[in-house]
């Protein structure tokens, strides 16, 4: 059996289970509520209600940030290989910033600056932007010795050297850390739209989930989180591993000195 | 016009001080000569192509071409290594050639490409990526990319030795074709007399002392090279 089909097929089972739990324990539907409530219910927010624009206006946070995050990541790891200085700034920076989670800084974000998109933005971007950095200069690090001599031979500049033979060495390493910030954004939006409150117009599928809850709506809630993780699953098995597919038959590694 | 090396002297740091590869090496070559090096592995014989080419310095000496003293590498004297994955993956072959002849500034970079190709009777594979290629096929590509840059001096670092027997014959008979057709200067670098001897219009064994030359048309020279060769001395092997 395909991996495809035996993933679809235990999502299916574990629906099941849901929906036995949901009718026949005994629970109050507003704690389980039944599959059937839920995707009625999601149904009803996505064509009746604002959430589709609620996600929309998430999904495109994300890939703004994404586009961000990559953008100043490239750059960064590009000026690291290049100089030594601009290496131990970026290694410090990388050090200090990664392993402090985009949520802790938020009330001083919001002190700062106040509410608003930019924050949000803001959040998402030091998400991404370290562990891609991160996953870009160890790949960037890997380019075969033999490749920067032939750069040499060619009398190659730095910046050249850098962006037209490292680059497309490191490009396994970049796509597995974009994967890694895009997990790490997606988290830390969601996160950080429910504790912002509405952002923009409607604000994005994370206040639609802590409104929800504010109400009491339990296929409301149900729903929201359904739709996070269908984002979730499709951006990763469809959209990266197309993309994985599509570069790696190009930029794949080869066995090199 | 020559190829020439004055006083060359290469170091490395070791463990207990400087490791001299070689010291005070000189040679000249007139254009069009066929150097084959000969040296037991670990004597030094690729840091002295790659100090030849410029890859890396030279603690002492220089490196002439046509008399003049070459400041860093570049494009008149290239490397073939022994890898075969010297051709950029992520380009196809001729990719690989037109790119190489973009960044030299060289015109007509398409055309020099294709012929290059050619020559290597690649003209039917440039449109591959490296990884649909064989080893021969990959090594004669590299060689493609040198005779594109109209490369005045080739260093080849033991080019063919990862090849099995019969397709390492092929390849050096092609370099020796071209070699013949082509204005430029070799010098090659193997620890298989065999090869040498069936190469080299000129051969020279690097040990202890430097470059020994030796003539090709002597009798007993295989005898000669394998007394030569066994006085390699007991560099340690980290030298190549």
């Amino acid at each position: 059996m395909k991996r495809g089909t035996a993933q679809f097929l235990w999502v299916l089972v574990l629906l099941l289970i849901w929906e036995a739990a949901a009718r026949f324990s005994g629970v109050s539907p507003l704690l389980l509520p039944t599959v059937e409530a839920t995707v009625a219910s999601l149904f009803d927010a996505l064509f009746h209600g604002t959430l589709f624009y609620q996600a929309l206006f998430s999904i495109g946070i994300i890939a703004l940030g994404l586009f961000i995050g990559v953008a100043l990541a490239l750059v960064l790891a590009l000026l690291a290989v290049q100089s030594r200085l601009a290496d131990s700034l970026v290694g410090t920076l990388t050090a200090l910033a990664h392993p402090l989670p985009g949520l802790a800084i938020l009330p001083l974000l919001i002190l700062w600056f106040g509410s608003g998109t930019g924050v949000i933005l803001a959040i998402i971007v030091h998400s991404i932007l370290w562990p891609v950095l991160l996953n870009l200069t160890a790949g960037l690090r890997q380019t075969p010795a033999m490749y920067l001599d032939i750069g040499h031979l060619l009398s190659l500049s730095k910046p050249r050297i850098a962006v037209e033979l490292m680059l497309p060495c490191a490009v396994p390493d970049l796509l597995a850390g974009v994967q890694i910030g895009w997990s790490r954004g997606w988290r830390a939006l969601i996160s950080a739209e429910m504790v912002f409150g509405a952002v923009g117009r409607l604000g994005g599928v994370g206040w639609y989930l802590f409104k929800e809850r504010t109400f009491m709506d339990a296929p409301g809630l149900f729903a929201g989180i359904l739709l996070v993780i269908c984002i979730g699953v499709l951006v990763e098995g469809v959209l990266f591993s197309r993309l994985e597919r599509l570069l790696l038959t190009r930029f794949g590694r080869e066995e090199t000195k | 016009m020559s190829f020439a090396a004055e006083g060359l002297t290469k170091r490395y740091p070791g463990k207990d001080g400087m490791h001299t590869v070689f010291e005070q090496l000189s040679f000249s070559l007139p254009d069009g000569a066929f150097l084959v090096v000969l040296g037991r592995s670990g004597v030094g014989k690729s840091t002295l192509l790659r100090v030849l080419a410029g890859i890396e310095k030279a603690d002492a000496g220089e490196v002439l071409l046509d008399g003049a003293p070459r400041a860093g590498a570049g494009r008149d004297v290239f490397f073939i290594f022994q890898d075969f994955n010297q051709l950029f993956p992520w380009m196809t072959l001729e990719q690989n050639l037109t790119y190489a002849l973009r960044r030299a500034k060289l015109p007509e970079s398409t055309a020099r490409a294709r012929e290059a190709l050619g020559q290597v009777d690649l003209l039917d594979a440039a449109g591959k990526y490296p990884r649909a290629l064989s080893g021969g096929m990959k090594q004669r590509g590299a060689l493609a990319r040198a005779l594109a840059l109209r490369s005045r001096v080739l260093l080849l670092d033991e080019p063919f030795s990862s090849l099995d027997p019969i397709t390492r014959r092929q390849c050096g008979e092609t370099l020796l074709r071209l070699w013949r057709a082509r204005d430029f200067t070799a010098v090659f670098v193997t620890h298989d007399i065999g090869e040498a001897l069936s190469l080299g219009t000129g051969i020279a064994v690097l040990g202890r002392a430097g470059l020994s030359f030796f003539d090709p048309s002597a009798p007993g020279l295989a005898e000669d090279l394998e007394n030569a060769l066994g006085d390699g001395g007991e560099k340690p092997e980290y030298f190549d």
